[in-house]
């Protein structure tokens, strides 16, 4: 509780975090309450095309798109997809790339390298170009992006959990541990885990950010959700004909997906200074 | 000593290094330069295109995206010219037909020679054709059930004879897709068999209007007028044609806006052929084409083996929806596997309508279990998703469930061959590769075509009969009337959903005249071209 309260005012000093914070809070909101929020709720699977390409205006608020329907509502529905391929993404590569690193880095045998080198092997390719590969391969749809998202993101955390586990294994805790003769398990997850987790939520906030745009660019290439579902990736790839005309219609995706990556970049930039005071911003004007 | 001398010498080949470097930067440079600066100088004509021309082989393709090298490099015995299209001498001056309709002999012109100045003679439209057999490849479809490999006969230097296996109406239509090559220079080039075909896929062996001057398979090809063409020159024409890969839209209109590039296909979204009719810049020229939409169903498939699931799919598709709004009335709406202006296209039929009670109606005496049916849909061409998300729309009002799958042209393509990969139904373009019924009903829904150019896996006893006799017959009433009939019947039978017609909006630079029409090849044969 104390900790939260801390955190909390920490928040709210940072106003850059601050609106981070919102930002995301606006995502999750939008998500949840779409069909409350949307001015046309049907406009998902229901089109009209006497009505397509309209500009902004009372009615439309961000106009019609290429099939009449509202920009607008269509783009609320895109939260959903953008918030599910993001959450699932980034809790699959946890999940894998966590227990990994640790394991790799309490332990200081082959297998130690064995994992790390196929974790690097993976790192070595460009991220987006292995996760274009791997939804090609696949197919087009939601399920295969989420796929190739997670296998191309987790090895961000092994990197990251293997350094910080070697690091704080040196410290007289961990030995102190081991010499009253704790397991390994218990060691790595009840004593390394939670003095390395605070890295490991600014790392997870700042990837979703970075998660969502290679979802939306995965979508823009075509290869993610399949027509005619509201994904702002799909979107702006759809709208690139009828620019520079209908200018709302790539305008309105791509607002969303600039003000959800910035959310989560400066959430996830304030929670580092707040959480990690090695690496702090340098200028602070509160200090 | 030696030492030093190894020394001194490096040290030379150093200080030679920098100016030899310099030199070569330089060098290349303006070689690179040259040739447009070259351009620039005489008159080219440069052509936006939307799909990339990966081969320079006239004889492997067989689509309207790549013709234009087949049409600018390469002659044919006829060609189809104009709109309507008319079938012309080419290279051909004369020729006969034998009474039985099984022997065809073309006399050459005297005068026709190939790029590299040797005559083009009987021998090596022989060698084309075989070539076009061995290969199996292109337009070898066409002629592979007709003619035997060697026996076409180069009676003298300037008389060949065609010997088919049975007579076929459409043989003569067909002629224009035999590309003559020049066969003493590819036989110099043949490497183990392969009939040259490494080396023509990035040179030339025709005798077009224009000869190959530079190709790049990611960028496209320039070609220079040929000025010994049989045809000759007039006093106004083109000194150079270049067709380049621009494969974003945006970037060919605002190329075309800003006099970059001086032609583009004429089948952009409507939206941006208006916006290209708003500027100065930019005449649209517009004319009735022959290119339906339709969606291909897979007739040999469950559901869609079944007529009223078929039928309830054809009602379930807002045409007018589609033809007005989305296509701004750009397009005629089409209600059979015929354009509507073509020889033997059915008159006063009604063809399907909006109408989803019927759909319901039609639904409900499905036998077939119904399951979720997969609408294919090509990626980059926003047409057919806009097609595939209306008609999603529509099925799921009816309780008919749907999902749309995007893939590239390449990846449906081969998909369309194969039985048990085909998509449940597809939109799909089917343009004029001669101008002839056969073109549609008879290369679509004709059952010895299954798995080739029949990609619905329909087959039906009748229309099979109606389209055999027409290919055999020579009487056009005969055969007008059979196409009419099938087409009338495909469309009875819910075989796809046919949606429209297509006219062509060609975008041209203001300067530019001449430019000749034909729905064959789209108005790409430039020797008519000129910049005013």
């Amino acid at each position: 509780m104390e900790t939260l309260r801390f955190l909390l005012k920490k928040l709210i000093e940072d106003r850059v975090a601050l609106l981070g914070a919102l930002l995301i809070l606006l995502l999750i909101f939008t998500a949840i309450a779409a069909p409350f929020l949307a001015t046309f709720p049907e406009d998902i699977a229901e089109f009209h095309p006497p009505n397509r390409l309209i500009a902004p205006d009372g009615t439309y608020w961000f106009g019609t798109d290429r099939m009449g329907s509202d920009i607008y509502s269509r783009i609320l529905f895109g939260a959903r997809i953008t918030i599910t391929i993001a959450i699932i993404a980034i809790g699959v590569s946890v999940i894998i790339g966590v227990p990994i690193g640790l394991v790799a880095g309490y332990y200081h045998t082959w297998f130690s390298d064995l994992l790390m080198r196929t974790s690097d092997i993976f790192l070595a390719v460009p991220q987006i170009v292995l996760a274009i590969a791997i939804a090609q391969t696949l197919g087009p749809s939601i399920e295969n992006i989420i796929l190739a998202l997670s296998a191309t993101y987790w090895p961000f955390w092994t990197r990251l959990v293997y350094a910080e586990t070697r690091s704080i294994q040196k410290e007289t805790f961990i030995e102190a541990n081991i010499a009253l003769g704790a397991s390994p398990i218990r060691v790595m997850f009840m004593h390394v885990l939670p003095n390395i987790s605070s890295s490991i939520i600014v790392r997870t906030t700042i990837g979703m950010g970075g998660t969502i745009l290679t979802a939306a660019t995965l979508g823009f290439l075509g290869l993610g959700a399949p027509p005619p579902s509201p994904e702002w990736g799909r979107m702006i790839a759809e709208s690139r004909e009828f620019l520079p005309e209908a200018w709302w219609y790539a305008t309105a995706p791509g607002l969303a997906i600039f003000l959800v990556v910035m959310g989560f970049n400066l959430f996830g930039d304030g929670l580092r200074d707040i959480l990690d005071p090695r690496i702090r911003r340098s200028v602070r004007h509160d200090e | 000593m030696r030492k030093l001398t190894s020394n001194s010498q490096q040290a030379s080949m150093k200080r030679g290094l920098i100016p030899a470097f310099l030199a070569a930067v330089i060098i290349s440079v303006t070689g690179l330069l040259a040739p447009i600066n070259a351009a620039q100088a005489k008159n080219t004509f440069v052509f936006a295109n939307a799909s990339p021309y990966d081969t320079m082989d006239p004889q492997v393709v067989f689509d309207v995206g790549r013709v234009a090298y087949r049409l600018n490099l390469y002659d044919g015995l006829l060609r189809w010219l104009d709109n309507p299209p008319k079938l012309n001498p080419w290279l051909a001056e004369s020729y006969d037909i034998s009474s039985d309709g099984k022997q065809y002999t073309f006399t050459l012109r005297a005068n026709a020679k190939f790029h590299d100045g040797s005559p083009v003679e009987a021998k090596d439209v022989a060698y084309s054709i075989d070539r076009i057999l061995a290969l199996k490849k292109g337009a070898s479809s066409l002629f592979v059930k007709v003619i035997k490999p060697g026996s076409t006969k180069a009676i003298d230097n300037r008389t060949v004879q065609f010997n088919l296996n049975k007579s076929s109406a459409i043989f003569l239509a067909t002629v224009p897709e035999i590309h003559v090559m020049n066969s003493d220079l590819m036989k110099k080039h043949e490497k183990d068999g392969d009939w040259a075909s490494a080396w023509v896929s990035k040179n030339d062996a025709g005798s077009g209007s224009f000869k190959l001057k530079r190709y790049d398979p990611a960028k496209g090809f320039l070609a220079e007028r040929f000025v010994d063409h049989f045809l000759g020159w007039g006093d106004k024409y083109l000194d150079a044609i270049e067709f380049r890969t621009v494969k974003e839209i945006n970037s060919r209109v605002l190329g075309l806006m800003k006099g970059d590039f001086h032609g583009a296909d004429g089948y952009m979204p409507q939206d941006q052929i208006k916006r290209l009719m708003k500027t100065d810049e930019v005449n649209v020229f517009e004319e009735e084409s022959m290119r339906i939409f339709y969606f291909i169903i897979h007739n040999g498939r469950s559901p869609m083996n079944d007529i009223n699931f078929r039928k309830a799919l054809s009602y379930s598709f807002d045409y007018t929806g589609f033809i007005k709004d989305i296509l701004s009335d750009s397009v005629a709406r089409n209600p059979v596997p015929l354009p509507n202006n073509i020889w033997g296209a059915p008159q006063g039929v009604k063809g399907y309508t909006y109408d989803l009670d019927k759909a319901r109606e039609h639904l409900a005496k499905v036998k077939e279990p119904l399951r979720e049916i997969t609408i294919g849909a090509l990626a980059g061409y926003g047409q057919t998703e806009q097609a595939a998300v209306l008609l999603q729309s529509a099925l799921s009002k009816i309780g008919v469930k749907s999902k749309i799958l995007s893939e590239t042209w390449p990846v449906a393509s081969g998909k369309m061959r194969n039985e048990q990969q085909m998509y449940d139904l597809l939109p799909l373009w089917k343009s004029t590769y001669y101008a002839d019924p056969n073109n549609w009903v008879g290369e679509m829904y004709y059952g010895p075509n299954i798995g080739s150019r029949n990609n619905s896996w329909y087959q039906n006893d009748q229309v099979d009969q109606w389209i055999t006799e027409a290919i055999g017959s020579t009487d056009q009433a005969v055969r007008a009337a059979n196409y009419a009939k099938a087409s009338t019947k495909v469309m009875e039978d819910a075989g796809g959903i046919f949606v429209y017609n297509t006219k062509w909006f060609g975008p041209y630079n203001k300067n530019v005249k001449g430019v000749r029409f034909c729905p064959i090849g789209n108005a790409q044969e430039m020797r008519w071209v000129y910049f005013e």
